[in-house]
């Protein structure tokens, strides 16, 4: 007999498809052939080395199956049929499933036209694209004011209605009004969606302002001039009298070249000036000619 | 012929179970997890030989059968297709480490020798020679001797026939108990040598 004779012998044994009278001849076998008692002995150190092994490890693994139950739990959320036994249609449930991915999107879609078109609208309104067709109720245009953050608390715009809500182009979308006292004299701006530091506008409504804010700037360094040209004018003419020149009151010319008069006269002459100044000034394409009014109105004397 | 006959109903049974798991009854996906899972991780367990490994490989293939409920694929052998799809698995996660580990990046737990506390050193010799063994012939007796399925089943999830199924076991065993066979014999030599000196000793 030779050895692959033996190991099927042997396996036929352990398999147990030997009948009772195989087994006998194979007992007598295993008694008298050593090679045969090595072979069996050999496989069932094999199958006591496997039975070992499986009993060692351990097949609960109770982590695996949470995280698979919950994949099962998330697939059973999707639109598609649950329950014992459902007996939905096939198409049914593709359709379903393909109908809540379209209603996702759509979604989305609408999502992002609206913000965009949120955003463009802001845009317009802050460049006064939409300023000769104000709506009703839109807030009067007023002086115009910086936004300090975290500076002065709210407050109500003279003579706009309450809340930019009214002027809103928008609708839903309502500026929010920060105003600040900045100084005396200065007045709430118009926020119908024209406030440069609007938080609707974004970026494009923080360059406005900051534009808008130059503006300003350049209207308080006027006055500030006018100003020390009244200081200055007044200054010469109490140098005149104390030099007793007695001569009449000319004009004289400051620094910035406007033309000082005590008299009012002279103050509406250099008011003027400065006037023309500004709009003679290099365009900023930004500017409109509403803006260009207040400044005129601001720039008015009391 | 019993035994046959339980192999067809079980079969039967895990057919209906995927069909209403296909049909939304996560009852009957549960009920084939609770089949299956135990001796399918044993199989993923020697054949990719890290307890982590085989979880992950175990899960990646219960979430794929779950996956399968978007497509209702008709399925006329579940449990071939779960070992399928584990066996797929498996070779993909041998191929990677293959690639790019070696055994001293293995963790300590997942180093053979931490389960063979108990054994004999020859029984040892068997556990850690498995592995050798070509990949038809190892699976074959991994899912028989470890998975616990018959040879009828096993034809059954692999396509092929039983002769043919039972002739690569046997073969595998086989080769495995030649190995311990000439050490066994080698113990004896050593045994008789030494008693034959101690004999002439005397």
């Amino acid at each position: 007999m030779n050895n692959i004779d033996r190991e099927q012998l042997v396996e036929r044994y352990l398999n147990g498809e030997l009948t009772g009278s195989q087994e006998q001849d194979f007992f007598i076998k295993v008694a008298v052939d050593n090679e045969m008692r090595r072979t069996l002995r050999a496989l069932m150190i094999v199958d006591s080395a496997f039975r070992l092994d499986r009993e060692g490890v351990s097949t609960d693994r109770p982590a695996v199956r949470a995280r698979v139950m919950s994949t099962l739990a998330a697939s059973s959320l999707d639109p598609a049929p649950t329950g014992s036994g459902g007996g939905s249609p096939e198409a049914l449930g593709t359709g379903v499933v393909a109908a809540s991915w379209g209603a996702r999107l759509w979604k989305g879609a609408l999502a992002v036209t609206a913000s965009t078109a949120l955003i463009v609208t802001s845009y317009l309104l802050g460049t006064g694209y939409f300023g000769s067709e104000a709506p009703e109720g839109a807030n009067p245009p007023a002086a115009a004011s910086t936004e300090h953050p975290g500076a002065s608390p709210r407050t109500t715009l003279p003579g706009s209605s309450s809340g930019a809500a009214n002027g809103s182009p928008a609708g839903s979308m309502t500026p929010q009004v920060t105003n600040t006292t900045g100084g005396a004299g200065e007045q709430a701006r118009d926020l119908n969606g024209n406030d440069g530091a609007s938080r609707i506008g974004g970026a494009l409504g923080d360059r406005i302002g900051a534009e808008e804010r130059s503006n300003d700037n350049r209207g308080r360094e006027e006055t500030t001039t006018r100003n020390r040209s009244r200081r200055d004018a007044g200054s010469t003419a109490a140098e005149n009298r104390r030099n007793g020149t007695g001569t009449d009151a000319r004009p004289n010319i400051s620094a910035r070249g406007s033309e000082t008069d005590p008299a009012d006269a002279g103050t509406t002459r250099s008011v003027e000036r400065i006037t023309r100044e500004s709009e003679s000034a290099s365009p900023r394409p930004v500017v409109s000619d509403e803006d260009t009014m207040r400044l005129k109105v601001r720039m008015k004397p009391r | 012929m019993k035994r046959e006959e339980s192999s067809l109903q079980a079969a039967g049974r895990d057919i209906g179970l995927f069909e209403r798991f296909l049909d939304g009854d996560d009852s009957a996906f549960v009920e084939l997890y609770d089949r299956h899972n135990h001796r399918l991780f044993l199989y993923c367990l020697k054949i990719v030989g890290g307890e982590e490994q085989a979880e992950d490989v175990i899960q990646e293939m219960w979430e794929r059968v779950i996956k399968l409920r978007k497509t209702r694929p008709e399925v006329v052998n579940p449990m071939g297709l779960f070992l399928t799809i584990a066996r797929n698995l498996c070779l993909n996660h041998v191929k990677a480490r293959r690639n790019h580990a070696s055994i001293d990046d293995l963790a300590e737990s997942d180093h053979p020798a931490a389960h063979l506390r108990e054994m004999s050193h020859l029984e040892e010799l068997v556990v850690l020679s498995l592995p050798k063994l070509p990949f038809a012939q190892r699976e074959v007796l991994i899912l028989n001797a470890y998975s616990g399925y018959r040879f009828d089943e096993i034809a059954s999830m692999l396509g092929e026939s039983v002769t043919a199924v039972r002739m690569r076991a046997s073969r595998a065993r086989a080769h495995l108990g030649r190995l311990i066979s000439a050490m066994l014999a080698l113990n004896e030599n050593s045994e008789s040598e030494s008693s034959d000196r101690i004999e002439e000793e005397l």
